[in-house]
Order: C-alpha cells, then structure tokens, then sequence
C-alpha cells in the first residue's frame, strides 16, 4: 500500500511533465492554430457534418501520434492507469488464473489509447450538434458508429445513442395510424327492427 | 495436465500438476513457481472485490479523456462514469479471450502476447503497433532489473531506488519499429547489451519460453507486495 501511495504523486508530477512537454496538447493553444488540438481544427463549428475523410484523418494523426509518444518515451514510470486495479479487473473473471507482470503493464498503455480513441469519437458527435459539454449520448453514438465496440452496447443503451432516431420514435408512438373502417353504432337495433314484419304477416289471415 | 473443474479446492489440481511435472528439474522449478503462484490466486479470487475496485480511478480517465480534448470542451458526470464502465468492460472482454486461449494450449498465466493475440483476434488491429513498440521499449527498460531477479528481495529495494537515479539522467532512447504481430519478439540485438535473462524471453521452444515466464512470475509478485 504504501508502494501504491508513493506511486500516485509521482504520476501526477510526472503527467504535468508530459503535458508541458507536448505543446499541441496545451491548453493554451487556441482552436484556430493549425498545430492545435486536431480535434478542433478538423471539425470547424461552421460545418453541421464532418465529411468521413476527415473522421480517417483524424483517426490516422491519433494512431501516428501514439506510436510517435511511445518512441519518444524514455520512462515508463509515467503510466495513467494503477497496474494493481488493472489485475484485479483481470481476476475479476473467476476463469483466470495467473497473470503475468507484463499483462497489466500492456494493458496500462492499452486502456490509455481506448479512452482517448472512444472520447475523441464522442466528441466528433458533440462537436456536430454544436454543443460543448460530452455526454453519456455523445459515447453512446460513438459506440453504435464503431464495430469494434459491439460488446460496449449494454453499457449504453440504444435509444439514447441516436437522440433524433428516439425523437422520432416518441413521434411515432403519440400518433398511432388512423383506422377508416368502424361498424356503425347502432348495428344491432338494425336486427331488432327486422322482427316486427313476421308479425304483421300473422296478423293479416 | 489438465486442472479444469476443480476451482473449489485449490491444492489438489497443484497436487496433481505437480505430480505429472515432476519428470525433469525444470519442470519441478515450475512447479515451485506454479504452486505459489496458485496459492496467491486463490487467496484474491476468494476476496470480494469491492466497489471501487471495479472501475479505474475516475480522476486518471478524465485526465486521459481532457489529454484529446480541446481546451473549452467540458465532461458530464455521466459520461465520466460510463467510460469508466467502458474501461472496465474492454478489460474483462480482452482478458477473457485471453484467458480462452491459454486454456486452450493448457497454459496458467496470462501473456502479454495473449493480450496482444486477443485485442488483434477482436478487430483492435490499430492498437498491435502501438502496444508492440510499447512492450518492446518496457522490456528494454526493465532489462536491467531482469538481471537481478536472483538478489534476495531486501535488495530489491536499493535496486528500484538505482533504477529511479538512472532514469533521471534520461538514457538515449533506442527507436525499435515493428509493425507486425507476427515480428513481436524479434531476435535482433538490442542497442545496449541484453542480460542474458532478457534474452532468454526470445525463445526458440515452446517449453523453454513457459519456464522463463514461470519464473519471471515467481519474483514479481514478491516485489510487489514489498
């Protein structure tokens, strides 16, 4: 435990280092600067919908920087996720028995680039309908618009992915179709009139 | 050696294991390595595991998530929890494919090279290069711990100190690109002089491979627990 306490500082400590060592990701940067975040400068607010060449090129400067962070990376020590809540998430599954040193360590790096792809997603969808806080919608559609996170959909539910698509179920079912064919009300008098002509026959003879 | 179908009891598949390991030295060590490696398994999958432990710290993901975010961009609570979910639920969906095929080739410990077999087998095929450099430059930094596994662990302190005034003086960084799976332990040399520990982990047969990694295993732990 104390190992574990010791750690957290220096990630942190270190973290504010690899922030200001990369200046495209500083937070001073405006939006307009080319050599700003990607994410803003490859979906302007002008545009209502990204065309999909710009969805790979971001997906392919994301994918380029990663290797190019690792390459450059001379401590691992700086790791964002604690390697001991990784294994216990591992063993969580009750089938798995050993794990080795290295798994977690992988994984580390590996759940670093998922959040940053699935987040970088999500606000591709918040960007498109102008709005500048994420949502759990905004995940929710970028889950549904990725195969490779099929087994992610329980997580979110499908009507709060696509907020038009509920909208216009909700349409749907306040407006029920009209139905044109209805019995007429008094159906049943119309037998009840009937009977009298027997009657009148019998009086006649 | 199969162990399958008794989880409740956790000595007797050891028992067992050992018994049929027991033909050459080297599968006695694994046994070593094997047996308390079990004994610990068993103690934490027997534990509850608590709330908190089933997610990553919310603080690390919102600092992950805000490193692709512009600067003016904010983040519900509720889309902070669900990727903290997500996290969780990538884990749990490699690990068990993982899991599946060593249970297949009848092997106990979970590899990174499962790990990297599994996310490749489920379409995660843009994270292969990144993890391979990242595994590679790990293995060449933790080389020099490699070849002090045989110190008794009161060392192993002063070691982690040692290592911690090395990286201060930021080592030159040895660029290795590898972009396919296939290629993931090269037999190339490293820049700098690979402990023969290090280089034991590129191994030619199956056995040998398993034996290192059982031994590797039996340390770690120890350390950790410091």
């Amino acid at each position: 435990m104390d190992q574990n306490q010791h750690g957290q500082p220096t990630q942190e400590a270190v973290g504010k280092n690899q922030y200001q060592s990369n200046p495209m990701m500083a937070p001073t940067n405006p939006p307009s600067e080319t050599i700003g975040p990607y994410v803003t400068s490859s979906f302007p607010r002008e545009k209502q919908h990204a065309p999909q060449d710009i969805y790979q090129e971001q997906l392919n400067n994301f994918w380029a920087k990663q290797c190019q962070e690792i390459e450059e990376t001379t401590d691992l020590r700086t790791h964002s996720l604690p390697y001991a809540r990784i294994k216990k998430i591992m063993k969580a599954d009750r089938d798995v028995r050993m794990v080795s040193a290295e798994a977690p360590v992988l994984f580390a790096k590996a759940c670093e680039m998922f959040i940053m792809e699935l987040t970088m997603k999500a606000w591709a969808n918040a960007e498109d309908h102008r709005r500048r806080i994420l949502q759990k919608s905004d995940i929710a559609s970028a889950i549904s618009k990725t195969d490779v996170f099929d087994f992610l959909e329980d997580i979110v539910p499908r009507d709060v992915g696509i907020p038009r698509s509920s909208i216009a179920q909700n349409f749907d079912l306040s407006m029920p179709p009209h139905q044109n064919v209805t019995y007429p009300p008094y159906y049943v008098p119309a037998m009840v009139t009937g009977r009298p002509i027997p009657d009148q026959n019998h009086h006649g003879p | 050696m199969e162990t399958g179908g008794f989880h409740g009891y956790r000595k007797l598949p050891n028992t067992t294991a050992g018994l049929k390991l027991s033909v050459s030295d080297m599968n006695m060590r694994q046994q070593v390595a094997s047996s308390d490696h079990s004994a610990a398994t068993g103690e934490e999958n027997e534990c509850t595991v608590r709330e908190q432990d089933r997610f990553m710290p919310i603080a690390n993901v919102i600092r992950i998530m805000r490193k692709i975010l512009p600067p003016h961009a904010k983040i519900s609570d509720d889309a902070k929890e669900t990727i903290q979910e997500c996290v969780s639920e990538y884990i749990s969906f490699i690990t068990g494919e993982a899991n599946e095929r060593c249970q297949r080739e009848q092997r106990k410990t979970i590899t990174a090279e499962d790990v990297l077999w599994a996310m490749s087998k489920l379409g995660f095929d843009d994270y292969i290069e990144p993890l391979t450099m990242y595994l590679h430059r790990y293995r060449e930094l933790e080389g020099d711990r490699t070849s002090m596994r045989g110190e008794p662990l009161g060392k192993r302190t002063v070691e982690y100190a040692t290592l911690g005034v090395a990286t201060a003086f930021v080592p030159p960084p040895y660029h290795h690109h590898n972009g396919y799976f296939g290629a993931a332990m090269p037999m190339g040399t490293y820049v700098r002089e690979a402990p023969p520990n290090t280089a034991s982990s590129h191994h030619h047969h199956h056995h040998h491979h398993h034996h290192a990694r059982g031994i590797s295993n039996a340390h770690e732990p120890n350390a950790r627990s410091i």
